[in-house]
């Protein structure tokens, strides 16, 4: 059994969501970095930066589910979260 | 048609997975393994809610199931828990009620110009009128994270020190809700003779925008605000917000803010269910909200995660544009303590470089009044932050 060790389940969810409904569009994730990653690679892998941790830690985009293979392929990337909702409570 | 359920079903290690395969046969169930997000074809004849995802990472499956699958998983010797699956909630907080018998500060305070300001009664139940006979929380760097601040607000100007905002949508930390700026009154609204006042009314207020004029935000905006609070050095950090799930990294973050001593305090939530996120990581004071009875209110969250409680029903704060009023939510109560915070930093400097931050975290739940069970319990924690204790204490907790 191959082991996916760096998505998370509210991203799977939604990329199934997606492909059951035959869209396409941009999903919002959260990616983890072992180490800074330079920006230019992230866009050669189709990823559009919307944040960048200032230390490092992480990167916040969109990008679709077909792309998203090769920036988990990225050796800089530790894992792949959907960036969700937060609310005033 | 049988009613299925959403479950997350969690292999014990080294388990076959397949076995999920034998035991939701019956419930025509297909399984499609998504190593590196490559996702298996769907076959025409699945229905979209009978398909089922591995998450070989953990070793298990989501999948909506029926009861009678669900509990032949339950006896299989292999499956470490079946779990509901759910999305994230949230709740927004009440709309703006009638001023409920606001009372002027008591005579241990003159105001020579003739004017009062008002004690909400969150502000008086926690004694925080008392405390500022020792200190009033002043230059202790306090975070709002939220829909930003009216830093031009009569009370909250004098204490406002800067801010920012990480909304792509919001430039400006001029908060265009009215939450953050309740939350920043019942924090440090200035003793000066108009309005109200807040538990730490000298501290300084820092404006940190991951909400929008909606209330709404996303995980990466909270993860900016974090890194902004660390690299400038914030004591307190204060969060009225939340979701049921976060992305692991925002716990990651939460501990590195207050491995670098940031009194992280945060809204348990409005479900009246389980504690939140961010609230319920180790690294976060979760707070629950009490009524002007002591007891908890009834939409407060709840769980062995609750740390301490403190006023939520129809507090009386700052609302923009010069303007008062109440609100009700766990978002009330989390900035009482995280004023209560900064008093309780400001009168214990000495002790932080010491010990850290966590001295002060567990002073404001060794000087908590006890509500409910004796000792911590999942409605109170260890009870209602007392602003007057766990200013004046002179002995540290163990």
């Amino acid at each position: 059994m191959k082991v996916t060790t760096r998505v998370s389940k509210g991203l799977s969810d939604r990329i199934r969501e997606q492909r059951v409904h035959g869209r396409t569009e941009e999903i919002n994730v959260i990616i983890t970095l072992k180490k800074p990653v330079e920006s230019s690679k992230l866009k050669a892998v189709g990823f559009r930066v919307t944040n960048v941790s200032q230390a490092g830690l992480w990167v916040a985009g969109a990008i679709t589910s077909d792309n998203l293979d090769s920036l988990l392929k990225l050796p800089e990337v530790e894992q792949a979260d959907l960036d969700g909702e937060i609310r005033a409570l | 048609m049988v009613e299925r359920k959403p479950v997350i079903v969690t292999f014990k290690d080294k388990a076959d997975p397949d076995i999920v395969l034998k035991s939701a046969e019956k419930a025509k169930v297909r399984f499609h393994a998504i190593p590196t997000l490559r996702m298996a074809e769907l076959t025409p004849d699945v229905e979209p809610e009978s398909l089922g995802i591995v998450i070989e990472s953990v070793n298990a499956v989501s999948a909506s199931l029926p009861d009678s699958a669900i509990a032949d998983l339950k006896k299989n010797t292999n499956v470490e828990s079946v779990e509901p699956d759910g999305p994230i909630y949230a709740y927004e907080e009440l709309a703006a009620m009638p001023v409920l018998q606001p009372r002027p500060l008591p005579p241990i305070f003159p105001c020579r110009c003739g004017y009062t300001d008002i004690i909400p009664w969150g502000v008086d139940r926690i004694d925080a009128e008392r405390a500022w006979e020792i200190t009033q929380g002043k230059g202790i760097k306090v975070a709002v994270v939220d829909t930003g601040i009216d830093y031009t607000h009569q009370d909250l100007a004098p204490n406002y020190k800067g801010g920012i905002s990480f909304v792509p949508s919001e430039r400006s930390p001029m908060d265009h809700n009215r939450h953050g700026t309740h939350v920043s009154g019942t924090i440090a609204a200035a003793r000066n003779c108009l309005g109200v006042v807040g538990v730490a009314p000298s501290a300084y207020l820092y404006a940190v925008k991951v909400l929008d004029s909606k209330g709404s935000g996303m995980w990466s905006y909270l993860l900016a605000g974090l890194e902004w609070c660390i690299r400038n050095r914030m004591d307190v950090a204060n969060m009225s917000l939340g979701g049921s799930s976060a992305p692991t990294i925002v716990e990651r973050m939460c501990d590195l803010a207050y491995r670098n001593n940031i009194l992280l305090v945060a809204a348990a939530g409005n479900t009246g269910g389980a504690v939140g996120c961010p609230a319920k990581y180790g690294s976060v004071i979760a707070v629950s909200a009490t009524t002007t009875s002591n007891t908890l209110a009834a939409f407060s969250s709840r769980g062995p995660e609750v740390e301490l409680c403190a006023p939520g029903d129809n507090v009386y704060s700052t609302l923009p544009g010069n303007n008062y009023g109440n609100l009700t939510g766990t978002s009330m109560a989390s900035p009482h303590v995280a004023g209560v915070g900064a008093l309780a930093i400001s009168s214990h400097r000495y002790a932080i470089p010491l010990k850290g931050v966590e001295i002060i975290r567990r002073l404001l739940c060794w000087t908590a009044d006890n509500l409910g069970l004796p000792g911590r319990d999942p409605l109170y924690g260890y009870g209602l932050v007392d602003a007057e204790q766990a200013a004046f204490e002179r002995t540290l907790p163990p």
